[in-house]
């Protein structure tokens, strides 16, 4: 081991101590986070930052878990532009009395409960696309989470 | 390596060759699909999902047929270097250029049917349409101060939102595109004016002033003409005519604005100012619901003014000003001062002209449906109460208004598809041919028909000049919120341009709707431009998966039953089924291609 890993891990462990220093002092000082965003997370000296950067380029999840959650969303989103389309469509070509409305809608169950040819095939893609959107909505809480933390919105320990 | 990369140009060539095919198909079931829609009158779900399914077919066969020469070399978007402008404009050419955007060819239209409709109402709604406008230029001469104080070249009111809240903001996309879409509607509209005139209303009125019928096919042939060589000179040679364009613009405003005071005198001496009944539309109920709604419908007169703002680059820092520096010698105005004068001057002098035009037309009292019986009822009325004589020079004037607006709306059209591709939503070749797009798009909007392309202008450009407006409380602070007292006018202008938009609710309903769809559809695109090539393509898997899902859950084929492929000359009797596998072969293509990109040629940083 050379010296520079030397010191890199002295230097590593004293913070690791401050680190647990400054947790104990935190759950009896409401103070102490407002502190830390305005020292650390706030500061402006280039060295701070770049410790900083250094801490959150960790992800909360892996790569493969914002590609899963990733694909959620456009499945997600494919979902909320058909739906927005099919349920537009009757303002754009004017179907305005509840007769036309109803039969519009009507007829979307009525193709649903209408067992086509192709019905396996909905079996299938159903099954698929179900089982993609439970996976993503994992990673997609995962994200939230760590949203809410970064918006401030977790009780603090020490908090009234 | 060398071999992998020939196997993978292989495969991407395949892939290409295979987008092609599914484009080609799209766009035959689309066009079939849309032409059944027409026959069969109505709309129904399984419709819109077969529809959705050939749009998303014919995207993946796009992003498939690009694969291959988008693969193959590394693609540098650098922003395109803008040429150099040498300043000639001063005072009089703007403010002409900017009068004559402003005053065009739906004049001889909008105001005779509204006036005789509306009456006194019409004149409030003139004049509240000019407030509106005028407000939103005093906004751009502000922000004009505040962005060249901040070092910043505005050109275009769009350049304020992208100034203020950055380039490739939502808010700058959608306030670009929305102000291209008005300007194109416009630009179809005046073609299609032009298109009327030249067709059906011209010869009628030079074979009434006398003209033989060979005089008369040869002036329309002149008129022709010197329409394509002023556009030609205007969108291929425009810096090099640039003097010669602010000199005949100048000109042509000129007498325009001569002929069409003399004309609107002319009309009220004939009938001695006759203002019978000038008032009775204040006693109808609901007459400030027909206000606010003839606002919005004739906003369209007013907003050109505009026009003004793309000529920052072209004109000189100091300017004399017509008369007032012949009165005072040595009298001269800096570039920021003319620029906001000439920009309010120009909304007040549209204003008395269309103000004094609708009042002498009023006391004519016309019958209605005589009017709607007439192509051009400003040609019609000049030749029944004025003569043939002044009825042949208003067709000169109507002539003259539509250079004057088909063609700098046209021009503005292309600049802001043009300032799409130098902020990166475009590739630049697609920027460089932003007149081919625009002209194409104009030639599509047509078929939309006069009432369509006026209420669609006066939404779109509403919704893109209130953006506009909001841009003076962004470059002030950045945000919107909290509210200061420095930013009344621009949030006050922005409700109003708002509230304008959505009466023409109670005008078309089917503008509005359209028009929301449309705003829709350009954050749609400006999210899609966000994904990245590869995010695209995994948009388009996951879309047409969920198409699947729901075709498959549908008795098809409902509807369209069979899909005839010319040159071919084959029928294919299940589309949509054909379809069904087509999104489902396009998805695997796509997922391939994902493959190819990230795992064999390392193009991401995911597998590194």
């Amino acid at each position: 081991m050379s010296g520079e890993d030397n010191a890199s891990e002295r230097l590593a462990n004293q913070i690791l101590l401050d680190i647990k220093a400054f947790m104990i002092v935190q759950e009896s000082d409401m103070k102490a986070k407002h502190t830390i965003d305005r020292l650390i997370l706030e500061s402006h000296d280039e060295y701070v930052n770049r410790f900083v950067g250094l801490l959150s380029k960790k992800r909360s999840i892996s790569r493969r878990g914002h590609v899963l959650a990733a694909v959620g969303e456009l499945l997600l989103s494919s979902f909320l532009i058909i739906g927005g389309f099919v349920l537009l469509a009757p303002s754009i070509v004017g179907l305005n009395t509840p007769e036309q409305l109803y039969n519009y809608f009507i007829q979307i169950l009525a193709y649903l409960t209408s067992n086509g040819p192709l019905f396996p095939f909905a079996r299938i893609m159903g099954f698929a696309i179900a089982a993609l959107l439970l996976l993503a909505a994992v990673f997609t809480l995962r994200l939230a989470a760590s949203s809410i933390e970064e918006a401030g919105l977790m009780v603090q320990p020490g908090g009234e | 390596m060398g071999q992998n990369r020939g196997l993978v140009f292989a495969l991407k060539f395949i892939l290409g060759i295979v987008g092609i095919l599914l484009l080609l198909y799209s766009i035959l079931y689309i066009r079939n699909q849309l032409s059944y829609l027409i026959i069969k009158g109505g709309l129904s779900y399984s419709d819109i999902v077969t529809l959705i399914g050939g749009i998303a077919c014919l995207l993946s066969g796009i992003a498939l047929s690009v694969l291959l020469p988008e693969s193959l070399r590394v693609k540098s978007w650098r922003p395109a270097r803008r040429a150099v402008p040498k300043p000639i404009y001063g005072f009089g050419t703007v403010l002409a250029i900017g009068i004559g955007a402003t005053m065009g060819s739906p004049l001889f239209i909008l105001i005779p049917f509204n006036v005789v409709e509306y009456s006194f109402v019409s004149i409030l709604s003139l004049i509240a349409a000019a407030l509106l406008t005028f407000l939103v230029a005093k906004l751009y001469a502000d922000m004009n101060t505040i962005a060249i104080a901040a070092g910043k070249n505005p050109v275009g009111g769009p350049s304020f939102v992208s100034i203020a809240v950055g380039s490739r903001s939502v808010r700058y996309f959608i306030t670009r595109v929305s102000n291209w879409l008005a300007n194109t509607t416009l630009a179809a509209y005046s073609a299609l004016l032009f298109v009327l005139f030249d067709l059906r209303v011209l010869p009628g009125i030079l074979s009434k002033a006398g003209f033989s019928s060979f005089q008369t096919q040869v002036i329309v042939y002149i008129v022709d003409a010197s329409f394509a060589v002023w556009f030609l000179i205007n969108t291929v040679f425009e810096r090099r005519f640039l003097r010669l364009i602010g000199v005949v613009q100048t000109f042509l405003t000129l007498i325009m604005v001569i002929i069409l005071f003399y004309q609107s005198y002319l009309f009220g001496s004939v009938s001695s100012w006759n203002f019978s009944g000038f008032f009775s539309s204040l006693g109808a109920a609901g007459w400030p619901i027909a206000l606010l709604v003839n606002t919005a419908y004739l906003f369209l007169l007013f907003f050109g003014f505009q026009e003004i703002q793309s000529l920052y680059n072209d004109s000189v820092d100091r300017s004399s000003v017509p008369i007032i520096s012949q009165l005072k010698s040595g009298y001269s105005m800096g570039k920021m001062s003319y620029f906001r004068v000439t920009m309010l001057a120009s909304v007040l002098v549209a204003l008395a002209i269309n103000v004094f035009y609708a009042l002498s037309i009023f006391s004519l009292h016309p019958d209605l449906s005589s009017l709607h019986g007439a192509a051009i009822p400003g040609l019609y009325l000049a030749g029944e109460y004025l003569g043939n004589t002044q009825q042949l020079i208003t067709a000169l004037v109507f002539l003259i208004a539509t250079f004057t607006t088909f063609v700098p709306t046209f021009m503005a059209a292309s600049r802001h598809l043009g300032s799409l591709a130098e902020d990166g939503f475009l590739p630049h070749s697609l920027g460089r041919l932003s007149w081919v797009f625009t002209l194409v798009s104009i030639a599509v909007l047509v078929v939309g028909g006069q009432d369509f392309l006026v209420n669609i202008t006066d939404f779109m450009m509403l919704i893109s000049l209130g953006l506009v407006a909001l841009a003076a409380t962004w470059l002030r602070k950045g945000k919107t919120f909290p509210l200061q007292r420095a930013d009344f006018l621009s949030v006050f202008t922005w409700l109003l341009c708002f509230i304008s938009a959505g009466a023409v609710y109670l005008i078309e309903p089917s503008v509005v709707i359209l028009g929301v769809a449309a705003l829709f559809f350009v954050h749609l695109i400006y999210d899609l431009i966000e994904l990245g090539v590869l995010g695209v393509q995994m948009m388009l898997v996951s879309m047409n998966s969920i198409i699947i899902l729901a075709l498959s859950t549908l008795n098809v084929p409902s509807g369209l039953s069979s899909l005839y492929v010319p040159i071919i000359s084959i029928t294919i009797v299940h589309p949509n089924y054909l379809m069904l596998y087509a999104l489902a072969v396009a998805a695997a293509l796509l997922l391939v291609n994902l493959f190819t990109d990230v795992k064999l040629l390392h193009r991401t940083s995911f597998a590194r």
